[in-house]
């Protein structure tokens, strides 16, 4: 009776043994994914949060062609770099693609990067009037503004 | 005495038999647990990870001739979102928007997912009338990202 007692205890246990075995990898995996991905929420909150921009003037020019040419003036106000090709346009709520815009930041038009306290105008021309713009960044900061 | 030792033998096999029936329970369920623990994982990671911000102008929303309306939607997460109706539920004015009703398309081109920084433009058929002609107020949810869009018509 005592040799039964202690053979089931012992399987008993190696189960218990193995069961928390696979147990604890799950756990652990788990839980630093769920981890990393709150992480990068919270580094992403603080990019938004530490994000400004500054709608400084916007002129509408005959271009050459006879169409309106839009020349938006903006500056990067707040502490993070911001991405050109990644900043967008909207012209009478319309979404404006991003191929159809020339931009330029100090004076550079082929850069993509929009370091902080710089300024980058942006370019569209279009043959239709222009009423409101609104530019929108790539942490979803926005700026609007009626002509 | 040999009676004896058969009925010990008996009991001892009895006992080991119960015993492994119990750990073979007990691992397997610890084993499906394990399986949906690291599931639920990877479904909460990826709904912290999906971000969405309404990049439309709510002053000058796009609408056309029939009132369609025309909402562009930018990718803010990490977790990139399938260009698909299936990906994106709406309930504009209290009514569900079914995926028959409204396409969703890369604003930049024709990519079929939308990774971060880029635009999908979502345009609702208004056949059924879902736009008001006064305010409307469009919930957007994406992988349990909610988000608010209200226009005036």
């Amino acid at each position: 009776m005592g040799f039964s007692v202690s053979a089931s205890t012992a399987v008993i246990f190696a189960g218990l043994f193995l069961a928390l075995g696979m147990f604890y990898p799950a756990m652990a995996n788990s839980y630093e994914r769920v981890q990393a991905a709150d992480a990068n929420q919270a580094d992403r909150a603080l990019e938004q949060a530490n994000t400004d921009i500054r709608l400084d003037d916007t002129t509408i020019n005959n271009a050459p062609s006879g169409d309106n040419q839009v020349d938006i003036t903006l500056t990067n106000n707040g502490s993070t770099s911001l991405t050109v090709s990644e900043t967008d346009l909207l012209v009478n709520g319309t979404y404006i693609q991003r191929s159809e815009l020339d931009t330029e930041v100090d004076g550079d038009s082929t850069t993509s990067l929009w370091l902080p306290g710089e300024t980058l105008i942006i370019t569209y021309e279009t043959s239709g009037t222009v009423d409101r713009v609104r530019v929108v960044t790539e942490h979803g900061v926005a700026v609007s503004e009626d002509i | 005495m040999a009676s004896v030792s058969v009925s010990h033998l008996i009991i001892f096999i009895a006992s080991l038999v119960v015993a492994a029936g119990v750990a073979g329970t007990l691992t397997t369920g610890v084993e499906r647990v394990s399986n949906a623990v690291e599931d639920g994982s990877l479904d909460v990671s990826q709904q912290v990870r999906t971000d969405i911000d309404i990049v439309s102008d709510p002053e000058s929303p796009t609408l056309d001739s029939n009132d369609n309306v025309t909402v562009y939607v930018r990718n803010t997460g990490s977790q990139g979102i399938f260009i698909q109706p299936e990906s994106i539920d709406m309930v504009l004015n209290g009514d569900f928007v079914p995926n028959s009703e409204f396409t969703v398309t890369d604003a930049n081109g024709d990519r079929t997912t939308a990774r971060t920084g880029d635009v999908m433009a979502i345009e609702i058929n208004n056949d059924n009338g879902y736009v008001n002609s006064g305010d409307n107020r469009l919930y957007i949810t994406v992988n349990s990202d909610e988000e608010v869009y209200e226009f005036r018509n």
